[in-house]
């Protein structure tokens, strides 16, 4: 199964019973009480879904590692390297 | 019999890829050292980094330094598989010729293929003690912002897709390019996708990035369509 197909089948399996209740082909107590709750509990879905992303990409941008060291170590040796391979012959500018 | 294999079986054949390096090439090429076959794979760069490369070949010796040259820009994944027919070693390392990858950690994914006997180890920005340097604000949302949402879809069971600092078995590879179709920053998460649909095993070593292409937009909004639309396609079709 493609991972589309995986969301299909998740979709399908949660908005069946949705669609059933919300258009009134099944009802009972607990549904006519909460109509409107499981009416918009897809929309709350997604808007904690959107949240959480938000959450989550702002706290993985925030602890990002910033390699400085990297960097400084590469400068230095870029030095070393073009010192070494003058020695060598490399003509280098 | 796999366990009976000393360092002595093995052998590593790093693959670069070139478009103007002039400039780069050599202090890849030291940094590199003496450890591996390195196979510079030049696409008619204008700027002479073939000439370069060839000066490199007085200093280190042609079978160190092996040169496959292109006529012209032909992608990576085929610079890929142009490299693999001249590779001697039974692994092979792919990574950036631009410094952005640094040498350094190939020791570390060869200690961490050998460990887990893995077919594939990905270097990794976003775990562990991977970062990136020379990043602003904007190009770090948009990069996890992308690699998010190819988790959320796709489920990769590794934390970056887009990298290109890489170890693979020579011969997974060769079945990898040869199953791929997509390009650009989708062809390295499609490499990744596919070898977990072949069952292949992948670990991951964190690296550093340094970014040093200031000034540049390497981020413009067709290459972030074209994202998009290799993540769906993806995830339509695996």
């Amino acid at each position: 199964m493609t991972k589309l197909m995986e969301w299909l089948t998740g979709a399908v399996l949660i908005l069946g019973p949705w669609s059933a209740v919300v258009t009134n082909t099944i009802q009972n107590e607990f549904t006519k009480q909460y109509y409107l709750e499981i009416l918009l509990f897809p929309v709350l879905l997604v808007a904690l879904f959107g949240l959480a992303s938000v959450a989550i990409i702002a706290y993985r941008v925030y602890t990002f590692n910033d390699c400085k060291e990297a960097a400084e170590e590469l400068q230095n040796q870029i030095k070393e390297a073009k010192a070494d391979l003058t020695k060598k012959g490399l003509k280098l500018d | 019999l796999s366990f009976l294999r000393t360092m002595a079986d093995d052998k590593y054949s790093v693959l670069l890829p070139t478009y103007n390096e002039k400039d780069n090439l050599p202090i890849i090429i030291w940094l590199l050292g003496i450890n591996f076959e390195i196979i510079v794979i030049d696409d008619g760069s204008p700027d002479g980094t073939l000439e370069v490369g060839k000066k490199l070949q007085e200093i280190y010796g042609d079978n160190r330094i092996v040169l496959r040259p292109r006529a012209k820009k032909l992608g990576l994944g085929t610079a890929y598989i142009h490299g693999i027919k001249h590779a001697s070693g039974n692994f092979v390392i792919i990574m950036d010729a631009d410094l952005s990858h640094h040498p350094k950690f190939i020791p570390e994914f060869i200690k961490t293929q050998k460990e887990g006997n893995l077919d594939v180890v990905s270097g990794t920005r976003y775990s562990g003690d991977g970062g990136v340097y020379g990043w602003d604000l904007k190009r770090k949302v948009i990069s996890r912002g992308a690699n998010y949402l190819a988790q959320i879809l796709l489920r990769p069971g590794a934390s970056d897709l887009t990298g290109s600092f890489r170890l693979y078995r020579k011969e997974v590879l060769q079945k990898l390019v040869e199953s791929c179709v997509s390009k650009g920053y989708v062809f390295q998460m499609e490499m990744i996708i596919r070898a977990r649909q072949f069952g292949y095993t992948i670990g991951e070593v964190p690296i550093s990035f340094v970014d040093r292409v200031y000034g540049e937009s390497k981020l413009g909004g067709s290459e972030i369509i074209g994202y998009v639309k290799g993540l769906l396609y993806l995830f339509a079709s695996t």
